[in-house]
This record gives structure tokens, C-alpha cells and sequence, in this order.
């Protein structure tokens, strides 16, 4: 099964206009969520220096 | 005040006073070391005073001349008991109550004496003083330099906070209660700021779990215990955050280090976390180049703008909104200022950065969250698989059940399994309780049962994730929905129970 045919049943008496605006809006989160899960897929990578830094301020 | 009471040496005119703007450090006659002046040699114990006067309205204190505190003691054991000059190992404490000075002595003569006669009472009776009188405690160390060790008090009023770990304060044979994240300021001997952030994360943590709280040697002696990175681990030169991890470890916790690279999502595990009941450790930089010494606090609560304030759509999900775009306001416990400041969490660009009170601004660098070592998703991946997966899922499926178009409103948090059932239990409606002791019958919980609430243009809909499973094998526990008569609740819950392959068995009606 698709990722998208989970829930694909569209209904019949939904004007144009309005079906092809909810199918861009799909469409546009399907490309955020895809870029947002890679944006944090690289921040949840920890590198050595990440765990170097000197934490050390006094008062 | 009663007879009994008339008798104890801790209920005469010069251990109740009444709090005033004279200074602490004048009245308990602690003197100012060399090289130092009076603003910022005792800036923790005026902050704090102050903070317990003018936020809490206190208006006396009780003071109790000798002390043992067991972050002191362990302290002075390790260190300060091998210096030429003696130091001491008691400590002085000090007790805050909303009272004026006469008031509170006539109150705890009458509470000793209700005690006393209704010995069955005893806690009810404390319980009911603590939350009408008590604000809490502030132990001096005799550290002249550094005189404020651990301090417990109430956090400000109106204040969306879910870190309170209870704290029992024994006084005169009574039990005394408060709830608030401890907080001290370093000493620069045994504990910097990683430390001291530290320590007030651990002693959080306790409220969740049966850990005993690690005393500021105990976590500066475990982080140095395999790396010395920056030299002597005593006097205090900094820790490294892999040896801030290192020492968490060691106490049995599991440390989860998260890059807060995006305001968005940091924003947004900063508001899991706390709401998760968890104080995270907040690694600070300079902004405009201050210098190069990073900083640590520890975040204790948060304030929300009101339920209902209309957020903006997110920045990376123009279709979705978070819960936590309503968090405006940390609260911080700065060991160099003051406990509970009222922080504004705010971006520069993209950077997550947070306004002190006194117009400081930091960016947020790193966020280190002690967490239950069966706790295996981290917040980060909690709020990407809530993100970019189920929000997702829960849009599409919106949009296909006629919704209006809308944004989704997410929420994510962890919760003890026990004791998210207990809320579902009293909330759930009368028609669908057999639904709910379903869940409790047929579903094993985990010890801490990840929560997504899916809301807005969804309906309400709440989707429950193993904790103890990894992304890869990522388990899903249940489907709630919140509005059975909402067709679009109905078509997302059904739609989440055939996304994450469950049995419609682990569909459950609450309301």
C-alpha cells in the first residue's frame, strides 16, 4: 500500500476548486514533512565536538 | 502561644523575624570575603530573599542556627574539610512563611498543639499548614563567598510549571512540605555551573522516580571519573557536556543531548520535556560574541500564552501548529543570579535564544534531558515522528473526511503508563468507560507511554507510542478519539489505526 492511500477516498460532490487546493495542500505537506524529518535526522547526529565543549561560566 | 510551645527555644523573639529589606547577610552577620563587594558577593542570597518577599509574599523567616544538609556535608567531606582554615559542616536554614513574625508563632503553637491532640492528623494537619503558610527554605553554607546552598521554593504564582518535585522540611517535630526545584549557587570549588544545572535536574528527576538526588560532589567526582579534559576536576574548572552525560550515566539515568539548531524545534522539546515533568539542562552561548565560556542552567517550568490564542502555522510545516508555539516564558535557575527567572524564549533568524531579566540573551546551544534509561525515543525523534509522520497522516486524512481546511494542531510529552490511564479514567465519559478498562485490561503499558495529541483541523485524537521501542521497531500502543460524534475525528483515528498496523480492537472512544 502506498503512503498515500491510507486515506485517499475523495469525495464525489466536493466542488473542483476546492479538491484541488486540499491536493496542493497535501502535496506541500508531504514535501515539508519529507524535508523536515532529513532537517532533523542531521540534528540528532552527535558529533565529538558536540560533546567536547567546555561548559564553565562563573559568577 | 501554648504552654508546650512557650518552651522551645525555636519559637523565641530572635529565631522568627520579620522579613524586611534589611539584608540577610547582615542580620545572620556573615562577612564579606576579601576581594569581593557586597552586590555580588551575596547576589544569590538578596535574589533569593527577595524572590521569596516580593514573588511568594513572605513575610517572616524562621531561622535555625544549625543545620546538617546533605549536599554541604558531602561537599565539606571532599573538600573543604581539607583546607587550612575550618570551615564548619553546619549550616544555617531558613524557613519562609506568608505570616508576619507574631502570626507564625501563635500558628505553629496552635499547629503543635492540634497535632498533639489529634495524633492521627498529624499529616493532614502539616499538609494544610504547608499550602496555607509555607513557601519554602534557603540553607546558608558557612561559604562566605558562596553562602546559598540548597534552597527550595515555591515557584511564582500563575506559572504553567510541571516540574515539582516534593521536598519534606522537619522543624519542630513537624512536617512541613513544599514544591519547587532545588536550586544553589556554585562555589567554584566543588561545582561550577554544568555541575549546579546538573544537580537541580537530578533532584527534579527524583519527583518521578525512586532515584536519590546526586549531591554536587557526587556528579562533579563521577564526570571527572574517566575524562579530564579541562584539568583538576576540584576546584571546579567546567565539565564538558560528554562529561555531564558521563555523570548522569553513572547515577543511573540515561542522558539525552539534543542540538538545538532550529527555534521551532527546540521550542518544541523544550515544551515536551517540562511538560513530561523533566527540568532539562539548557547549554548556553554567548550571543554577539560575548566570550567563549559556555553556560548552563536549568529550565523549571514555563509560562503559556492562554489556551486558544491563535498560533502561527509552523515554519517548516505551513499546515501544522505545535502546543508549544504557545510557550513564551522559561523559567530558569541561574546559579550566578537567582532562582525561577522568568526568561523569554525567543528566535534570532532561526537561532533559539533566551532573554534573562536583566536583558542577557543567550542562544540556546544544546539541551541536555536526564531521562529513565527505558525511555529509548528521544524528544527529538518524539516530535519528528509526531511532525513529519503522524500530524501528516492525521492532515491528509482530515482533508479526505470533507474537514474544513485547517491547520492540525500536535502535541507530544511522555507520561508514567500508570499514570496517564489514571487520567483517562477520570475524564473519559460515562458511556465509554468500558472502553478505557478495555485498554487497562488488554493493553500492558509501558513505564512511560509516549502521547500525541492530534487536534485542530484532526478533531481530537490522541495516538499512544512505546517508549521502550527504538524508530526502527517503533511500537504503537492505541488510538484514542476524543469526539465520537465528529465524523473527522472518526475518519483520523481510523486512518492512525490503519497507518501505525494496529487492530481496530486498539481503537478506544473517551468521549
Amino acid at each position: 500500500m502506498s503512503e498515500r492511500s491510507v486515506s485517499s477516498q475523495m469525495s464525489e460532490n466536493r466542488p473542483k476548486t476546492d479538491q484541488a487546493e486540499r491536493e496542493r495542500r497535501i502535496a506541500r505537506m508531504y514535501q515539508q514533512a519529507r524535508e523536515l524529518e532529513d532537517r532533523l535526522k542531521r540534528t540528532e547526529r552527535l558529533t565529538a565536538d558536540d560533546l567536547a565543549v567546555r561548559v564553565n561560566l562563573s559568577a | 502561644m501554648s504552654e508546650a510551645a512557650e518552651g522551645l527555644p525555636l519559637l523565641n523573639d530572635t529565631s522568627i523575624l520579620d522579613l524586611s529589606n534589611d539584608s540577610l547577610a547582615a542580620i545572620l552577620k556573615i562577612e564579606l570575603p576579601p576581594f569581593s563587594e557586597t552586590d555580588t558577593a551575596f547576589r544569590q542570597l538578596n535574589a533569593t530573599t527577595r524572590y521569596a518577599r516580593e514573588t511568594l509574599a513572605a513575610r517572616s523567616v524562621l531561622i535555625e542556627p544549625a543545620y546538617i544538609d546533605r549536599d554541604h556535608i558531602e561537599d565539606h567531606s571532599v573538600f573543604y574539610s581539607k583546607s587550612l582554615v575550618q570551615y564548619s559542616n553546619r549550616c544555617i536554614r531558613l524557613c519562609f512563611f506568608t505570616l508576619g513574625a507574631s502570626e507564625l508563632r501563635s500558628a505553629l503553637s496552635g499547629l503543635i498543639d492540634r497535632v498533639r491532640e489529634t495524633p492521627k492528623n498529624y499529616h493532614s494537619s502539616c499538609d494544610q499548614f504547608s499550602i496555607d503558610h509555607f513557601v519554602g527554605f534557603m540553607v546558608i553554607r558557612p561559604l562566605p563567598g558562596s553562602p546559598v546552598g540548597r534552597s527550595v521554593l515555591k515557584p511564582p504564582p500563575k506559572t504553567d510549571v510541571v516540574c515539582l518535585p516534593q521536598t519534606r522540611a522537619h522543624l519542630l517535630g513537624l512536617e512541613l512540605t513544599v514544591a519547587g526545584v532545588p536550586y544553589q549557587q556554585q562555589d567554584v570549588a566543588v561545582s561550577a555551573c554544568a555541575t549546579t544545572a546538573l544537580w537541580s535536574s537530578l533532584q527534579a528527576a527524583s519527583a518521578q522516580e525512586p532515584i536519590r538526588g546526586a549531591t554536587p560532589a557526587q556528579i562533579t567526582t563521577l564526570a571527572s571519573k574517566y575524562s579530564l579534559p579541562f584539568g583538576r576536576p576540584m576546584p571546579s574548572e567546567g565539565l564538558s557536556t560528554g562529561q555531564m552525560c558521563q555523570a548522569i550515566d553513572a547515577l543511573g539515568v540515561a542522558p539525552s543531548l539534543l542540538k538545538a539548531e532550529d527555534y521551532e524545534d527546540t521550542r518544541g522539546c523544550l515544551h515536551s520535556a517540562l511538560k513530561s515533568g523533566i527540568a532539562p539542562v539548557l547549554i548556553l552561548k554567548p550571543v554577539d560574541g560575548g566570550g567563549p565560556e559556555l553556560h548552563a542552567v536549568c529550565a523549571t517550568g514555563m509560562l503559556l500564552t492562554p489556551a486558544g490564542t491563535a498560533t502561527s502555522p509552523l515554519n517548516a510545516l505551513n499546515d501544522a501548529t505545535d502546543t508549544a508555539a504557545r510557550l513564551s516564558h522559561l523559567l530558569i535557575h541561574d546559579d550566578r543570579t537567582a532562582p525561577y527567572l522568568t526568561s523569554k524564549l525567543n528566535s534570532a533568524g532561526l537561532v533559539p535564544i533566551i532573554e534573562l531579566p536583566d536583558g542577557e540573551r543567550w542562544r540556546i546551544y544544546q539541551i541536555l534531558i536526564p531521562t529513565h534509561p527505558k525511555i529509548r525515543l528521544s524528544f527529538l525523534t518524539l516530535r519528528r515522528v509526531a511532525a513529519s509522520k503522524i500530524a501528516l497522516k492525521a492532515f491528509e486524512a482530515a482533508l479526505n473526511a470533507d474537514a474544513p481546511i485547517g491547520p492540525v494542531t500536535f502535541d507530544c510529552w511522555m507520561e508514567r503508563g500508570h499514570e496517564y490511564h489514571r487520567k483517562l479514567l477520570l475524564r473519559c465519559g460515562p458511556a465509554h468507560l468500558s472502553d478505557v478498562l478495555r485498554l487497562g485490561r488488554e493493553v500492558p503499558l509501558p513505564r512511560y507511554v509516549a502521547i500525541i495529541t492530534l487536534t485542530g483541523a484532526a478533531g481530537h485524537v490522541e495516538v499512544l507510542l512505546d517508549t521502550t521501542s527504538t524508530e526502527k521497531n517503533l511500537t504503537a500502543i492505541a488510538v484514542l478519539n476524543g469526539r465520537t460524534h465528529d465524523p473527522v475525528s472518526v475518519a483520523v483515528a481510523k486512518a492512525m489505526i490503519e497507518y501505525l498496523r494496529l487492530s481496530p480492537a486498539r481503537l478506544i472512544s473517551t468521549q
